[in-house]
């Protein structure tokens, strides 16, 4: 039996098993990485030069795009010559994590910088996977006894299957 | 096994709930790590930081709600009711999903048309270690707390969840 704060330092990202990236080269336009962005469910889409993470576009990255008026409808449609590349609307620099670091480490980085996603790299710098809070938070909740993650039942719970809430 | 939904005693390993068809496939995930007097899993959502709620109506825009959560650097706006009830959340991943990959115009769709109805909330004397569960099972990254009445008393994000295991 461990307390959750060894846990988080004695257990590495490689423990956490495959962390998917969804990765397009930067030379893409932004109408593709948004598809890729939406097909994928990780929240981001890592912008690649060959094997190597270059930038990053997430869904809060979409989201100020709209709010400031640069992403427009039509431009995701894509017949006009407006589109931007991925290259221009991807967010640099990236924040990379080693697979031999600790979950602690991982949290601290997320915290820090307040990302929510870490582009995972090998000795080389090259794209390994992508590390998303969702994971960190499902792999130690994994930890938990059963009974403390059951509630009684109660009426204000229902059963909907909420997409992303 | 107790299903966390309706809390039917199932057979351990099944994968639905056979009370109310809940997916427990990931509950079931045997346990080899955590004490049960670990400190973290004695805490109540009271007590953490909440963060206050943006909400709107239904009838509201997918673009109010993008201006109001860029202005407040959210990822979501809850939808409530005349009365302030929880009636639906949308998040950055359905704005992103249901409006711009489908090149919408944000300022032509209402709130109704892409929310989640009746979202997963919580109550303020539940525990961090449920509220952590349900985040990691289903992935929510906001989850919204009401009282026993359904009104929105604020929410949890992972950020702020990312921040309590950060300083464990």
């Amino acid at each position: 039996m461990e307390q959750i704060r060894d846990l988080i330092r004695s257990s590495t990202v490689l423990e956490l098993g495959p962390l998917p990236a969804p990765r397009l080269p930067a030379t893409a336009t932004e109408a593709q990485a948004l598809k890729h962005l939406v097909r994928s469910r990780r929240g981001a889409v890592v912008a690649v030069d060959g094997l190597k993470p270059v930038g990053i576009y997430t869904e809060r990255d979409v989201l100020y795009r709209l709010a400031d008026g640069s992403l427009a409808a039509r431009s995701i449609v894509g017949h006009d010559g407006d589109g931007k590349l991925f290259s221009e609307v991807m967010s640099q620099p990236i924040v990379t994590v080693r697979r031999q670091a600790t979950l602690h480490d991982a949290l601290a980085l997320m915290h820090r910088h307040l990302h929510r996603h870490l582009v995972v790299v090998d000795k080389a710098g090259e794209l390994r996977g992508l590390l998303t809070s969702s994971d960190l938070v499902q792999f130690i909740a994994d930890q938990f006894p059963e009974d403390v993650v059951n509630l009684p039942p109660r009426l204000h719970q229902r059963l909907a299957r909420a997409d992303g809430a | 096994m107790h299903c966390p939904s309706c809390g039917h005693d199932n057979i351990p390993g099944e994968d639905l709930c056979a009370n109310c068809g809940m997916d427990l496939a990931g509950i079931d995930v045997k346990a080899w790590g955590v004490a049960p007097d670990d400190p973290l899993l004695r805490r109540k959502i009271t007590g953490l930081p909440l963060k206050p709620a943006l909400a709107l109506g239904a009838d509201a825009t997918v673009a109010e709600a993008v201006a109001a959560m860029a202005e407040k650097r959210e990822g979501c706006v809850f939808v409530t009711d005349e009365d302030g009830r929880l009636v639906g959340v949308v998040t950055e991943r359905d704005v992103a999903l249901r409006v711009a990959a489908r090149g919408l115009a944000p300022e032509s769709v209402t709130l109704e048309r892409v929310m989640t109805p009746d979202p997963f909330a919580v109550l303020a004397g539940d525990s961090l270690a449920f509220v952590l569960h349900r985040m990691g099972v289903d992935g929510y990254r906001h989850v919204p707390v009401v009282d026993e009445e359904q009104r929105l008393s604020g929410f949890l994000s992972i950020r702020t969840v990312l921040g309590v295991l950060a300083e464990l």
